[in-house]
């Protein structure tokens, strides 16, 4: 079977979805491909932008003071691409500000009205609170997931559910704490404890996700406000941190509801996977993309390519029951890093998978038959990060990725999110930021190359 | 106040140790086990398990009955937390059957008392039968059966069996120096880790059982020791590459093999010489290759596995120069120092898991001669805790409602003790949440072994429960348990976290030499949790870096 198509998305996290979005915003047909789940499902429910230089401890006061030291000293950083196409000295930044501005009001507006629906800006960074009960410098936030303003009267409890083991309220309430003391601030008064919900049948191996969905059954809010309501009693609390799980739906609804009842303020923790936040963040946009008449081709790889000159002409996809080739005009390669499958490696060295494109590191040197363990320190968690997280493939200022002479692989192939080189997100704070950013820009870029035709 | 006088210190808390620990306490010696890190932290906890019966030592008959007698003995002891595989040696030319002849009639020899069936040659057809992930082009292969044990757990089921029988058992406490008194040994200075301070137990006798360390310990007296040290890798992949164990001739003419384990295999081992400090140690490039190329000739498909992590450790092997590794003797030595002058200090060369209790017997029988007492080894007789009862995992698992492959896991650790422990979730039901999905392990368990196993870290936690040893190396379970863990020995926050970067550096330890393949994107998912969204790369703790990290 064949199929055609201005663009061709290959990947469908944040990266993959914001091209498709742009490109189908600016007028382009468009057909997105997607293996399976990749990074951005896993994603936790902030939208980081740029938190810390990597090795550096002082977060950054907002997304625009990040972007403007990140141009500054890293001229091969996804963003300083963003700012390239300004000649001037000085104004690389204010371009890239420009463009990450521009696709920060394209994902609210995709967002607005959803379950995901965003809050944040780049002109102050939010300290999002975590399942674990640590802080991380995040610039935007699933709304429901804000931390509230507190004084030196709030209470707040951490409240967790018994048999769901991802969340441990007591340890996540003393590491709060702790940090609050440490810097000085308020809420002063802290409690925990743990609800035992018997809805579910089971009171072991609860998933985050099966109380999101419980939440979201007319009555399901209710029932957890009551059982909730004894605890707040108890302590006197006058906000409640909850780990993510207040609806894959109505997670806004289900707060008011408990907010009202209670007379209290609720927000949720970032998570880890399974996460309700990064399924709400997907299968959001998934549905903005159906509203543009994208389509989504689910489980759908690419495989293999063909090229006619400078051009991509023809993607090879396969599922398992068949296979599919498209014929694009634009394509858009988001397919990720390792979790996504963009990038992979052996013990001769790292990959990008479906072009063969060379993956190069931080700076844009070569990997070339590095075994990946070079590419790492002896530390595991350090703030420096691992080389490794930050390889990927090189581009033009277009976002068009580079071939091992530092030509433009194709003149119709541009590339977006984490199979990029040049970032390293787990340390900077800045993973969907760049794959928004990018990803916006790739999918204006593919839009535009088309008219030019 | 806390006991300072002894009949008997033992320094070292793996398999020997812990074993003359057992011996010397059963004989109703007041008995003090010192370790200064966990039971089976060591050379003990990296190797393969198998209570062998002799494969690499034909040549040395005498050893070859010991230590199938030893089998037999185990099997009485513990059988609870052994398993028998079936294992092929496949052959691809003529010249790899040469090794076969000896091998089968010693091993057949021996078959019978050890329950297990003579060797039998098989054909290829036969052999592709039983494994058909072997190389097509093999000529033949050799069947037989070994046994294997969990040394963590035997490891520690010896040193809780010793405290059941009046030992004293002490981990985290470092043993400094050696208090010497004309001619013969006073005592032991110790530095306790958990606390910093420093102390010391007297006792006229000790027994060194610190493995590959057993030179420095005797240097403390002033005793000269010579060890040959020679370490060996293992790799484990993440899934059953086979289902029977392989035993094939590597690159250059040595033995490796390939052992299923649960979900996973395990594949080794080198054997290089060492002058290193154990404990900076981890797997190189060069071992990793060397152990997959000769590996990939009777079992081609074994890259498409991803290897999970890596494991080092040394052999204290009995000083023997100027011949290979492989020619140096199985056995045991049992140094008495005092014709060295120190009167009352015994230490060990050589040896293996298998011969542990042997080798406890036989320093227990030296210790009661000296000390003038009379007293019979039953620790081939009584059976180590959870041994003492067959345990129904069907009924179990349906009265608890729990699923027989987590209760079945759970037995092959615990024994009878599976009951007491599945008791538990009769007042906290939540406890049946599992915490470990790979391995896979519950709550219940892992309070059981915190109240009852004297952990101090998660990854004590990892030797007694085997949490974080799956395809995941606790991605996914570390957060989970340093919050129970520190719920339960009431850790600040700062300790706790602290204790979590700890288990990460050292399951990183283990899988950073072989990073590859879909390991790059278990490694993503480790930096997304810890670094990326809790941001416990930027929280302020105390992070000592391990030896092994210090060009850090
Ligand atoms: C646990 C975790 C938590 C995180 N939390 C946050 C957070 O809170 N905030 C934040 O800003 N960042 C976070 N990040 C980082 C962020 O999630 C990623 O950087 C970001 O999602 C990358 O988006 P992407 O679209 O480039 O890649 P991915 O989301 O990985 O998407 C790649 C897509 O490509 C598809 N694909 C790959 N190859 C092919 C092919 N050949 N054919 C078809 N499809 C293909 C994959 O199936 C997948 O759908 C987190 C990361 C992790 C691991
Ligand atoms: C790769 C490999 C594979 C192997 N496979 C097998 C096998 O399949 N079957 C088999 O039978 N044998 C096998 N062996 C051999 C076997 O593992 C060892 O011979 C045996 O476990 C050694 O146990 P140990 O108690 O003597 O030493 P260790 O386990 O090293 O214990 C010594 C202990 O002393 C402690 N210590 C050191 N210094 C001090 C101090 N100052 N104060 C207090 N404590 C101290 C250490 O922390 C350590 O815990 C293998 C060995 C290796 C390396």
């Amino acid at each position: 079977m064949e199929l055609e198509t201005d663009v061709l998305v290959i990947g469908g996290g944040m990266a993959g979805l914001a091209a498709a979005c742009s490109a189908a915003d600016a007028g382009a047909s468009v057909i997105v491909v997607r293996k399976g789940h990749g990074a951005t499902a896993d994603s936790s429910g902030a939208i980081d932008i740029a938190g810390y230089l990597p090795g550096g401890n002082t977060p950054f006061q907002s997304g625009r003071e990040g972007l403007r030291a990140i141009t500054g000293l890293f001229p091969y950083h996804p963003y300083s691409v963003l700012g390239q196409e300004s000649t001037e000295t000085g104004s690389q930044f204010e371009k890239a500000l420009e463009r990450v501005e521009h696709s920060v009001n394209m994902l609210k507006k995709w967002l607005s009205g959803t379950p995901a629906e965003t809050i944040g800006s780049l002109e102050r960074n939010i300290s999002a609170v975590t399942v674990l009960g640590t802080s991380k410098p995040t610039s935007l936030l699933q709304k429901t997931m804000l931390p509230p303003d507190w004084d030196d009267d709030s209470i707040l409890l951490f409240e967790g559910f018994a048999g769901n083991p991802d969340f441990n309220a007591v340890l996540a309430a003393k590491t709060f704490m702790a940090e609050r003391a440490r810097v000085g601030e308020p809420p002063k008064k802290i409690a925990d404890s743990e609800l035992t919900l018997s809805p579910f049948g089971k009171p072991y191996n609860v998933s985050p996700v099966e109380i999101a969905r419980h939440l979201d059954h007319p009555g399901g809010t209710a029932f957890l406000a009551d059982s909730l309501s004894k605890d707040v009693e108890r302590t006197g609390a006058t906000h409640i941190a909850l780990p993510p799980i207040l609806g894959l739906k109505t997670p806004a609804e289900n707060r008011r509801i408990l907010e009202d009842r209670l007379d209290v303020q609720v927000f949720e923790l970032l998570s880890f996977p399974p996460s309700v936040p990064g399924l709400r963040l997907l299968r959001s946009l998934d549905n903005t993309l159906a509203g543009l008449d994208v389509r989504i081709l689910e489980a759908h790889e690419a495989m293999n390519y063909e090229q006619s000159g400078n051009r991509i002409v023809r993607v090879q996809c396969k599922t398992h029951h068949r296979s599919l080739d498209i014929l694009p005009d634009s394509v858009i390669l988001a397919s990720g890093k390792f979790i996504g499958g963009g990038i992979t490696g052996s013990e001769n060295g790292l990959s990008e998978r479906l072009f063969g494109l060379p993956v190069v590191s931080e700076d844009w040197t070569s990997t070339d038959g590095i075994r990946p363990q070079r590419l790492t320190r002896p530390i595991s968690i350090n703030s420096r990060g691992h080389a490794l997280f930050a390889c990927g493939v090189a581009v033009d200022m277009h976002l068009r990725p580079l071939d091992g002479s530092g030509n433009t692989f194709a003149e119709n192939l541009f590339s977006a999110g984490s199979v990029l080189a040049g970032y390293n997100y787990p340390v900077e704070k800045s993973g969907l930021g760049v794959a928004l950013a990018t990803g916006v820009f790739a999918g204006t870029n593919a839009a535009h190359a088309l008219q030019e035709e | 106040m806390t006991k300072t006088d002894y009949d008997v210190i033992v320094i070292g808390g793996g398999s020997t140790g812990t074993a003359v620990a057992r011996d010397c306490a059963m004989r109703g010696l007041s008995t003090l086990l010192l370790e200064r890190d966990d039971i089976a932290s060591a050379t003990v906890g990296t190797c393969a398990g198998m209570i062998s019966s002799g494969l690499k030592y034909m040549e040395e008959p005498d050893i070859v009955d010991m230590c199938s007698a030893e089998v037999v003995h185990f099997n009485h002891i513990a059988r609870h937390i052994i398993a028998k595989d079936p294992i092929l040696t496949p052959m691809l030319e003529m010249s790899d059957l040469s090794t076969g002849g000896n091998f089968a009639e010693e091993y057949s020899k021996r078959a019978a008392e050890r329950d297990v069936p003579p060797v039998l040659f098989l054909t290829p057809e036969d052999s592709l039968e039983i494994e058909p992930m072997l190389n097509p082009e093999i000529i033949a292969s050799m069947y037989f059966e070994e046994f294997f044990i969990d040394p963590f757990r035997l490891c520690l089921l010896q040193a809780l069996d010793a405290q059941r029988h009046g030992a004293d058992v002490k981990t985290y406490t470092e043993v400094t120096d050696i208090l010497l008194e004309k001619g013969a040994v006073r005592g032991v200075k110790v530095f306790d880790r958990t606390t910093g301070e420093t102390s010391e137990f007297i006792s006229s006798t000790i027994v060194n059982a610190t493995g590959p360390w057993a030179h420095k310990i005797a240097a403390l007296a002033e005793a000269p020791l010579e060890l040959r040290l020679n370490k060996g890798a293992h790799v484990i992949l993440d899934r059953r590459v086979v289902n029977v164990g392989i035993v094939t001739k590597a690159v250059d003419g040595r033995m490796i093999y390939l052992f299923p384990h649960e979900n996973t295999v395990l594949l080794g081992t080198t054997a290089l010489d060492t002058w290193e400090d154990p404990d900076t140690l981890t797997a190189s490039h060069d071992e990793i290759e060397y152990l997959i190329k000769s590996m990939e000739w009777v079992v081609p498909s074994i890259r498409d596995a991803r290897i999970i992590r890596t494991m080092e450790g040394v052999r204290p092997l009995i000083a023997t120069w100027k011949v290979p590794e492989d020619d140096v003797t199985r056995g045991y030595e049992i140094v008495d120092h005092k014709t060295d002058g120190v009167a009352g200090l015994f230490s060990f060369t050589g040896g293996k898991l298998v011969m542990c209790r042997h080798m406890a017997e036989a320093v227990t029988d030296l210790v009661c001669e000296k000390l003038g007492i009379e007293s019979e080894c039953r620790t081939d007789k009584e059976p180590l805790p959870g041994n003492e009862d067959d345990v129904d995992v069907l009924a179990l698992a349906e009265e608890y409602g729990i699923s027989q492959h987590t209760v079945e896991r759970m037995r092959a650790r615990r024994g009878t003790e599976t009951r007491d422990i599945l008791a538990l979730t009769r007042d906290h039901p939540s406890w049946k949440s599992t915490i470990c999905t790979c391995e896979p392990v519950i709550e219940a368990e892992v309070r059981y072994s915190l109240r009852n196993e004297f952990p101090q870290t998660i990854n004590d936690l990892r030797r007694r429960l085997r949490v974080g040893t799956g395809p995941c190396q606790g991605t996914f379970c570390t957060y989970k348990v340093a919050a129970i863990l520190a719920e339960e020995k009431e850790l600040d926050s700062s300790v706790a976290n602290l204790e979590l970067l700890n288990y990460l550096a050292e399951r990183w330890k283990g899988k950073r030499p072989s990073m590859r393949g879909q390991q790059l994107a278990q490694e993503e998912v480790v930096q997304g949790l810890y670094a990326c969204v809790a941001n416990l790369d930027r929280v302020v703790v105390n992070y000592e870096p391990g030896p092994w990290e210090e060009d850090a």
